[in-house]
């Protein structure tokens, strides 16, 4: 993505410059500084939406009315019947409404429904961008399409498969995760989807989808499979997509290193962020079965707080974020913690000097 | 020399690439004709086209696309796909491609 890009982002426009100008002029000096940042970049949703929350966050009213109490999705699924065309299709099912004889809609549904509520139990995430964001299925994309994927304007678009590389995508919960985590992406760090920062953007997905798989079933680090699109792959990605725990076998094209000395340099998609996502996935694999226990509790934790974390930038590449997971751990867990040296250990497993 | 023509469509979900490289006095005459038709529709002039993804979009498709003959023309799309002439390419060529 060219940088310039991001400027275009409607988000953009919520804040106007006059309130950052406002909050450089009467906030602390952090917060001068943050708000200077915003001015002098203008390329981060989330430090556009962090210096706006600064602002109401003394007014419950004001937050009630972004995006009211929280724990609940709002999600609606359209069928795309087959077409490329990517206004919305028809209204499949609504938030609350029974379930169809659609498979397909039926899974986007609960999918959402276990992502939103990972998103919501474990870490007091409300939605897509943290308030009550409506979430926006469209299934039946296209005729075959063995792909599924996140339109950066709140829309996540999901084909029936080939029956050769995919089968119908909503079938794995890790896919639905993985691609509402991208939304989620966007209104945080807002990760390039070009190079290190893309492959940084692809890993959280896929650590989030992986987590929301996990904790749906209920498995420890330790019972994990820890791979992705397993329940979807069609006969020649036999038997998964990817393996965070050992990428590069997780089927016979996977090219995933797992260490930073085999970063693959590619101009092929986008840079490689789906290759070398590998790298930033094996340290969560490894972070999360030093720690043991629930990956969700901990390693994600640290994970979630990183992409969250002010340091970590739209350009942001692997040791960027390595840096903030270690940060995050400390101010977390203390600075001679087990799960910081876990973190640290992970990072140094990988050859990402941090 | 015939013309070659190397579409590669990479990136989606699964991250695989996938490549067609014909050389389209070696195709069969039906498919050739398809491939020339679509050719002269493509435009490869850099406003018709989409060289980066949607503004915060992922898991879009990339493609790649190497025209070597008389002259060198090449270019990169992302989905949705904007040129017909470039759909209509993909739709000749993806069927004959095979994962990298």
């Amino acid at each position: 993505m060219h940088p310039s890009q991001h400027h275009r982002s409607p988000f953009a426009c919520i804040v106007p410059p006059d309130l950052l100008r406002d909050i450089i002029r009467g906030g602390n000096r952090a917060e001068r500084e943050a708000a200077a940042d915003t001015i002098a970049i203008d390329s981060s949703f989330r430090t556009l939406r962090a210096a706006f929350a600064a602002t109401v966050a003394a007014s419950p009213v004001a937050m009630r009315a972004m995006g009211g109490a929280g724990g609940q999705p709002h999600r609606t699924i359209y069928d795309q019947k087959h077409s490329t065309a990517m206004a919305l299709g028809t209204v499949a099912r609504n938030e609350g409404s029974k379930a169809t004889k659609d498979p397909a809609v039926n899974e986007a549904y609960d999918g959402f429904g276990a992502t939103y509520k990972l998103y919501w139990d474990v870490y007091g995430r409300n939605s897509i961008d943290n308030a009550g964001m409506p979430i926006l299925g469209l299934v039946h994309y296209a005729v075959n399409y063995a792909n599924a994927f996140w339109d950066g304007q709140g829309h996540m678009f999901f084909g029936d498969g080939d029956g050769q590389l995919f089968t119908r995508l909503t079938a794995s919960l890790d896919v639905i995760g993985h691609e509402l985590t991208h939304g989620v992406t966007q209104y945080e760090a807002n990760l390039v989807y070009q190079g290190q920062s893309g492959a940084l953007n692809e890993s959280m997905s896929d650590v989030f989808g992986s987590l929301v798989k996990q904790y749906a079933k209920k498995q420890t680090a330790a019972t994990a499979d820890w791979l992705i699109g397993n329940d979807v792959v069609g006969p020649a990605l036999q038997p998964a997509l990817r393996s965070m725990k050992a990428p590069g076998t997780a089927n016979q094209y996977d090219k995933q290193p797992a260490t930073m000395d085999k970063y693959v340099n590619t101009a092929a998609d986008n840079g490689g962020v789906h290759v070398n996502s590998g790298i930033p996935n094996h340290a969560f694999y490894l972070a999360a079965t030093a720690i043991g226990g629930n990956a969700w509790e901990k390693a994600g934790r640290i994970w979630y707080d990183a992409l969250r974390d002010n340091k970590v930038k739209p350009t942001s590449g692997f040791k960027a974020f390595g840096r903030a997971t270690v940060r995050q751990a400390q101010m977390r867990f203390g600075d001679t913690s087990p799960e910081v040296d876990a973190v640290r250990g992970a990072w140094d497993q990988t050859k990402v000097m941090l | 020399m015939g013309t070659q023509v190397k579409l590669t469509r990479s990136g989606g979900f699964a991250g695989l690439s996938l490549v067609a490289a014909v050389d389209l006095d070696e195709l069969p005459p039906a498919t050739a004709s398809a491939v020339r038709a679509a050719l002269a529709q493509v435009d490869f002039d850099p406003p018709a086209r989409r060289p980066a993804p949607m503004p915060g979009a992922a898991d879009t498709y990339q493609y790649d696309l190497v025209v070597t003959g008389r002259r060198l023309r090449s270019l990169t799309a992302h989905e949705p796909l904007a040129d017909p002439g470039l759909r209509a390419l993909t739709e000749v060529l993806l069927p004959l491609a095979t994962p990298e």
